[in-house]
């Protein structure tokens, strides 16, 4: 692992690009699972609602973002969308500096991508709820928007917790797809290194291990997360003492 | 106590059985002796551990210690293997246990073939013929889901027969059945015993108990607290405890003390 | 704006041989995984000492990093790796083709082997005591009695796990590999005409993919109503019994 010390083309060292690395996947995780949570909510619960139309078009977004690889998606949003757009956008697009240039498309491709999942595991989570937290609801007088925000959505969110932490380790690794759009996060400059370097071992286990230690803060994380949010009565499982 | 002459025909020796599930003793020393051809019952309170008992013997629960031997019938020897001891030893389990994906028919051909190396022609005249004995020859197409309990308890004894046990074990046959098919299944397990068939059973029925078997056995707190035949057992009970119980079970079900008083 | 529908219809032959390449690759590490799988899954529910432990290792790693970090690990590693066991003691050039079936069918088996897993845990005790209890040796048990019955409430979610596969084969893009994606990405830029192949690169996954879920559905629907212990369960609701 000594290599990681050596100077590297740049003058900085290898490490420092091992590390600049996992500043571009934090935030790239950070930013997309924030939008991916909020947008997979809203379409996750549009999906349960009486209201057709809004039913009809979750249903959609959901097919469409779930069945297109998160590959294609980032290709058509860092190559196709500069060009069907009208010109003066496309340019301004195209204009981007990178890293920029690459992190835009890929923060719109994976958090549109994880949303189309998230919003799978909220419907689930919502449809799990007996029929009865809506008719009570509704005879208090909460309105439809109401009811989710106070009552099903909590509880459903709650559900779903230990599958959100699977959606946040997919979503940790699929960062890494944005290589391929010039994104230089931790397995991209891996890469970088074991060109540069020819020390393929020391490259790879060294994003190998990064990414692990990641993971391991989440699982941390989403374990303190749920103890928190636990409702009194309720066992890990979430299921109510009857 | 034991000559040559009182150890023939047994065919179960267990000694000091013993049993725990970390802190808690759940068998205290078991000594009992099964001979060949003998009908056991074996009652008691829930808890008790009288199931545990029966699984220690086909090694479905490994024990503390003690010993459980098994003894071949026909060569006089301890089995020491696991896989001849349940050759030897059929059980019919409180939930069935029926494989859900498999016939009637295969249910039963499944373990000659596979354990005894009976060819599959034979296994299937050998399964009709159980399914016959134990009368649901006319389900043999059928999957377990489309039969009721009671029928699928006794294809569950033809399963076991079909492996030829020479003792049968049973834990709790009919507890999980409704109260209109228990008879139907005790009727098969009496059929078996009039033929001479090894048994031990652990049930609540003590009419059952009094019609067939050989000797009844209270385990209580892990322990026999008392065994003898069904005669002395249930009309001048030796202990105490035994007195206590049989008052609990028979205030439950005054059909049952009317069955056991007219016998 | 303009979409040149000829360019892709005369790039079809090539785009289809890309395809064809995407789905074998994904049969093969689908069949490839689900037998390595089932049999890492039946170590560990066994508790097979050591080695249920190097599955559970082997499984949470290749669950916890990048599918790209792992093809870039067997691109690089494997042939060094070969090289040092035969005795000429080069790296042999494997393929990057035969690269990608391995490597997708060991990084796809990890997930398989937790939904068998899954799938083993649920099946009732009994089963495995009824088993035991008729005397079947532990390979019979698995065989007959087990294995057949898992199969049949995980397979949907064991054709979704197979849908998402095939979408990331399309990342061996990153070792140069021509699937569909490649094939499409290769026109493309040598034609500059980026927008046409990608969308319909796009479309073409969409369709496949949302056929192949929804035709999983309907199956899934199907078993349901076949199954024994449906029809039986629908009769007893019907007739208002609650216990026949």
């Amino acid at each position: 692992m000594q290599v990681l010390f050596d100077q590297a083309a740049d003058g900085g060292t290898y490490l420092g690009w091992l590390m600049s690395g996992l500043f571009w996947t934090l935030l790239l995780w950070f930013v997309s699972g924030v939008l991916a949570f909020a947008i997979g909510i809203g379409v996750g619960a549009a999906r349960t609602v009486r209201h057709l139309p809004l039913r009809l078009a979750a249903r959609l977004y959901v097919q469409v973002f779930r069945n297109v690889p998160l590959l294609v998606q980032m290709f058509l949003w860092y190559f196709v969308l500069p060009e069907v757009i009208p010109t003066t956008w496309g340019s301004a697009i195209k204009q981007i500096a990178p890293p920029w240039a690459s992190f835009y498309p890929a923060v719109a491709g994976l958090s549109l991508y994880t949303a189309s999942r998230i919003a799978e595991q909220v419907r689930a989570g919502v449809n799990s709820l007996s029929d009865g937290q809506r008719k009570a609801a509704d005879a208090l007088g909460l309105t439809a928007f109401q009811t989710y925000v106070l009552v099903l959505l909590p509880q459903a969110l709650r559900i779903t917790i230990p599958t959100l932490t699977s959606e946040a380790l997919g979503l940790l690794k699929n960062t890494s797809v944005a290589l391929t759009i010039g994104l230089l996060e931790i397995t991209a400059r891996a890469a970088q290194i074991n060109e540069f370097t020819f020390r393929t071992f020391d490259a790879f286990a060294s994003a190998t291990i990064l990414y692990l230690l990641i993971a391991l803060v989440l699982h941390q994380v989403a374990f303190q997360v749920e103890r928190i949010l636990r409702i009194p009565g309720t066992s890990p499982n979430n299921t109510s003492r009857k | 106590m034991d000559d040559a002459f009182s150890t023939q025909n047994e065919i179960l020796q267990i000694e000091g059985l013993e049993q725990s599930y970390g802190a808690i003793s759940v068998l205290k020393g078991i000594d009992l002796r099964v001979k060949k051809g003998e009908r056991i019952v074996i009652c008691g309170p829930s808890g008790s551990g009288k199931s545990t008992l029966i699984r220690c013997i086909n090694g479905l629960e490994t024990f503390k210690s003690g010993t459980a031997h098994v003894i071949d019938v026909h060569s006089g020897e301890r089995l020491r293997q696991l896989k001849d001891i349940r050759r030897e030893v059929g059980m019919v389990f409180q939930s069935f246990n029926l494989f859900p994906h498999l016939s009637v028919i295969e249910n039963c051909m499944l373990a000659p073939v596979k354990v005894r190396g009976v060819k599959k022609t034979e296994a299937r005249e050998r399964s009709l013929y159980f399914l016959n004995k134990v009368r649901v020859l006319d389900q043999a197409k059928k999957y377990p889901g489309q039969l009721s309990g009671g029928q699928q308890q006794r294809v569950a004894i033809a399963r076991a027969l079909c492996v030829q046990p020479s003792i049968m074990l049973f834990d709790e046959p009919t507890s999980a059945l409704d109260p209109e098919v228990v008879q139907e299944v005790l009727a098969t397990i009496v059929g078996l015993a009039k033929e001479g068939m090894t048994m031990i059973c652990v049930t609540h029925e003590m009419g059952f108990a009094r019609k067939v078997a050989d000797r009844v056995i209270l385990i209580d707190e892990g322990k026999i607290v008392e065994e003898a035949a069904p005669a002395q057992f249930f009309d001048m009970p030796r202990h105490e405890r035994t007195r206590a119980f049989l008052g609990r079970v028979l205030h439950g079900h005054p059909e049952t003390a009317r069955r056991l008083a007219h016998g | 704006m303009s979409f040149d529908f000829a360019a892709v219809v005369s790039a079809t032959p090539y785009l289809l041989q890309g395809l064809l390449f995407s789905v074998e690759l994904t049969l093969v590490a689908m069949i490839g995984g689900m037998l390595l799988g089932t049999f890492m899954a039946i170590i560990r529910h066994m508790g097979v000492p050591v080695a249920s432990e190097a599955v559970r290792a082997y499984v949470t790693l290749m669950r916890s990093i990048p599918l790209i970090l792992v093809l870039f690990w067997f691109f690089f590693l494997v042939p060094l790796l070969l090289g040092h066991l035969t005795p000429a003691g080069h790296s042999i050039p494997l393929g990057p083709r035969f690269t990608a079936f391995i490597t997708f069918t060991l990084f796809e088996s990890a997930y398989y082997a937790e939904i068998v897993r899954a799938g083993l845990k649920a099946i009732d005790k009994g089963q495995y005591e009824g088993a035991k209890a008729l005397g079947l040796s532990t390979s019979s048990m698995y065989s007959s009695v087990v294995v057949p019955q898992v199969l049949r409430p995980t397979a949907p979610i064991i054709v979704s796990q197979t849908i998402i596969l095939f979408q990331d084969t399309a990342l061996v893009y990153v070792l140069s590999l021509t699937d569909f994606l490649g094939a499409a990405a290769k026109i493309a830029q040598r034609d500059s005409k980026l927008v046409e192949f990608y969308s319909t690169v796009a479309v073409v996954y969409l369709l496949i993919c949302s056929i192949g879920s929804e035709l999983s559905e309907r199956f899934r629907k199907k078993q349901g109503q076949r199954s024994s212990n449906g029809r039986l369960e629908r009769a007893k609701r019907m007739f208002g019994l609650a216990r026949l």
